[in-house]
């Protein structure tokens, strides 16, 4: 693939065309519903949408499904930010900060910041996609089982260290969460783990009703506990970041961008990964970490940024190699396939209109849902006003939808009210929510690429130390370690503590 | 369980026991020979890490003589209300089924939101009865998601 500004000014031009920008402003709008409302997310809306398409030529098909998915990935912070209820793991980190601040009646800003940081780390990773996918692209090939599991180890390490005074309790969020995760068939031999011989347990937990649970139910538990009158105590006092909460967050929407795209190059490195890096990431060079967890716009900044960053990136394997980083660009590879197009080198060289059509249109697509998205604020932001006798039963009506709605069992909405009470009790006893979320979602593929490692390497764990980038990311995640243990046994860390929970 | 150093011992004893328990299950999962990694390895090792962490939280809260750190449980009314919305929950998800979701989310949400506010009844049935009424046709009708619809095909 080689980048040419005539190729690009070409797919400006036919994105351009009042037909494809009808269709980039109909997939934005769609979008933006889907990840609004709980319980679909991009990857059925696509598959859900793709036979539709048909009826469409392959340029505003592929233009619709793209804005679908990068939409939904900007709507997805509503609900998290406003009432707590992450429909996907990637906006667990945008919960963490953006509800709080909600809470202290800045849900206006927290979702300005959300919709202005995932504009810009859009924008940014769509030029590094636009100029520089091939080379990376080849980098991204160069992982292989032991760099993946040695990334999710540093990205576990990571979460596990930031729980400040609870770094013993985060471990056992991580413990529980792996644990959960692994119950129900081994991955590569099929073995029945952890079932107590229940049939329902075979199929495994899905992480989707534990995130829905330990947050979104958790949350209204405690609020019903304390009979309050409205989910947030406070009256809502901005609509619109102020120059302060600009301030602070446009270093952290520049990190975000970095670090999602270039991990969003990997493929199966999805955003739930990704976000919660570089919300960490943002912790540790943040000159206010105390307030992460309690409301920094420049956590909904990183979480927010990190996410958009790394569905754009998703686009350079997919594009080049014709590898989905994600099941929601797997369902759009198919949405490909459907047209007879097969992307990989070649599509660059057989279709060059509809491929640099899609990235044109991702620019506009992106400006679209920031349009749109800013005037929305005022009106998300006031479902802080409903009380909360009525948000509340909304709120576990929103969460069995969620839940059930994933692989449509009834056993996964039981398991999204089980974890709404341990969600409940670990609010309460001090357990952090967040590695136990990270370790769940991760596990699948922590343990395919350890067991696919031990494979490629005789069973020697000496995989990880001779291959220079896990190498690198092992040792990054021994200095996490560390830098956790240091915390918590030295005086900065007492300090760090008083202010630190979920 | 009223002082973070009880809780941190109960909870560290509570999490014990479910190590010890799942090292059970973990050592009865049965393997093929000649693997890299037998599947109940990971499994073992994190029920040790549990077990062995919940054994560190019971001796780090014996430690802990701060009587002064409680932990924030709810008074009598409020246990109360928390017990009535689990019992709720509980309900309507066992209702879902036989009475369909709309029906069952109509029931659940004029219940509880009563529960909870005491608005006038006439009030409540119409909130809920709108609430399932738009639920029912933007999931079920417009979006297509296949939720129970029991007996009356809601």
């Amino acid at each position: 693939m080689n980048f040419s500004w005539s190729y690009l000014l070409h797919g400006f031009a036919q994105a351009a065309t009042p037909l494809n920008l009808a269709y980039a402003l109909l997939g934005s709008l769609v979008g933006t519903l889907v990840g609004v409302l709980p319980g679909i997310g991009p990857t059925s809306a696509i598959a859900i949408l793709l036979p539709l398409t048909t009826i469409l030529p392959p340029i505003p098909a592929i233009i619709m499904m793209a804005a679908i998915y990068y939409g939904a990935m900007y709507g997805g912070s509503t609900t998290a930010i406003v009432v707590n209820i992450p429909g996907e793991a990637s906006s667990v980190p945008t919960a963490m900060d953006g509800y709080q601040l909600a809470r202290q009646g800045r849900g206006g800003p927290a979702l300005g910041i959300s919709a202005i940081s995932s504009f810009v780390a859009g924008t940014l990773s769509l030029v590094g996609l636009t100029f520089f996918a091939p080379l990376l692209a080849n980098v991204a090939l160069a992982f292989g089982p032991p760099e993946y599991f040695a990334l999710m180890f540093m990205a576990l390490s990571l979460v596990v260290s930031l729980s400040g005074r609870a770094l013993l309790k985060g471990l056992i969020a991580t413990a529980l969460g792996l644990l959960v995760s692994m119950m129900g068939l081994d991955p590569l031999t099929g073995e029945a783990r952890l079932t107590f011989g229940t049939v329902s347990l075979m199929a495994g937990v899905n992480f989707i009703s534990v995130i829905i649970g330990l947050f979104a139910i958790g949350e209204v538990l405690v609020n019903i506990e304390r009979a309050v009158a409205t989910i947030y105590e406070n009256k809502v006092r901005d609509w619109l970041p102020t120059r302060e909460d600009l301030k602070h967050s446009w270093g952290a929407m520049l990190r975000s961008s970095v670090i999602g795209f270039f991990l969003g190059l990997l493929p199966g490195c999805s955003p739930a990964v990704t976000t919660f890096i570089a919300y960490d990431a943002e912790k540790k060079v943040s000159k206010r970490p105390h307030l992460f967890g309690h409301g920094a716009i420049e956590g909904v900044a990183a979480a927010e940024g990190a996410n958009n960053a790394t569905c754009s990136g998703g686009f350079v394997p997919l594009f080049s190699f014709g590898i989905p980083s994600g099941p929601a660009l797997a369902v759009l590879l198919g949405g490909f396939m459907m047209y007879g197009l097969q992307p990989g080198p070649m599509l660059f060289k057989e279709n060059p209109d509809l491929v640099w059509a899609v990235i044109a249109s991702m620019y506009l697509g992106n400006i679209i849902l920031l349009v749109l998205n800013l005037p929305l604020v005022g009106l998300w932001a006031r479902i802080a006003l409903i009380p909360f006798p009525i948000l509340g039963p909304m709120i576990i009506l929103f969460s069995v939808i969620g839940a059930y709605s994933v692989r449509f069992l009834m056993f996964d909405v039981w398991v999204a009210l089980i974890f709404g009470v341990l969600g409940y009790l670990m609010r309460k006893l001090g357990f952090p929510l967040a590695p136990m979320v990270l370790a769940t979602v991760l596990t699948q593929m922590l343990e395919t690429s350890l067991k696919q490692s031990m494979v490629l390497s005789d069973g020697s764990p000496l995989i990880f130390f001779t291959r220079p980038l896990a190498a690198v990311f092992m040792v990054l995640a021994f200095i996490m370690i560390a830098w956790g243990v240091w915390l918590q046994f030295s005086g900065r860390g007492k300090e760090l503590a008083a202010d630190d929970s979920d | 369980m009223r002082t973070q150093r009880m809780a941190d011992m109960t909870s560290g004893a509570f999490l014990a026991a479910l190590g010890v328990l799942s090292l059970v299950a973990s050592y009865n999962i049965a393997g093929v020979t000649g693997e890299q990694l037998h599947p109940r390895t990971l499994p073992v090792f994190l029920s040790w890490v549990i077990t062995l962490a919940g054994v560190a939280l019971i001796f780090g809260g014996w430690r802990n003589q701060d009587e002064s750190q409680t932990i924030d449980w709810p008074d009598k009314a409020g246990f109360k209300r928390l017990l009535m919305a689990m019992a709720c929950m509980i309900l309507y998800l066992l209702l879902i089924e036989p009475l369909g979701f709309a029906t069952s989310s109509f029931l659940m949400l004029a219940f509880l939101i009563w529960y909870l506010s005491h608005y006038h009844p006439v009030i409540v049935v119409l909130l809920s009865l709108v609430t399932a009424v738009i639920i029912y046709f933007l999931f079920i009708q417009f979006l297509g998601l296949t939720f129970p619809v029991g007996p009356l095909g809601w």
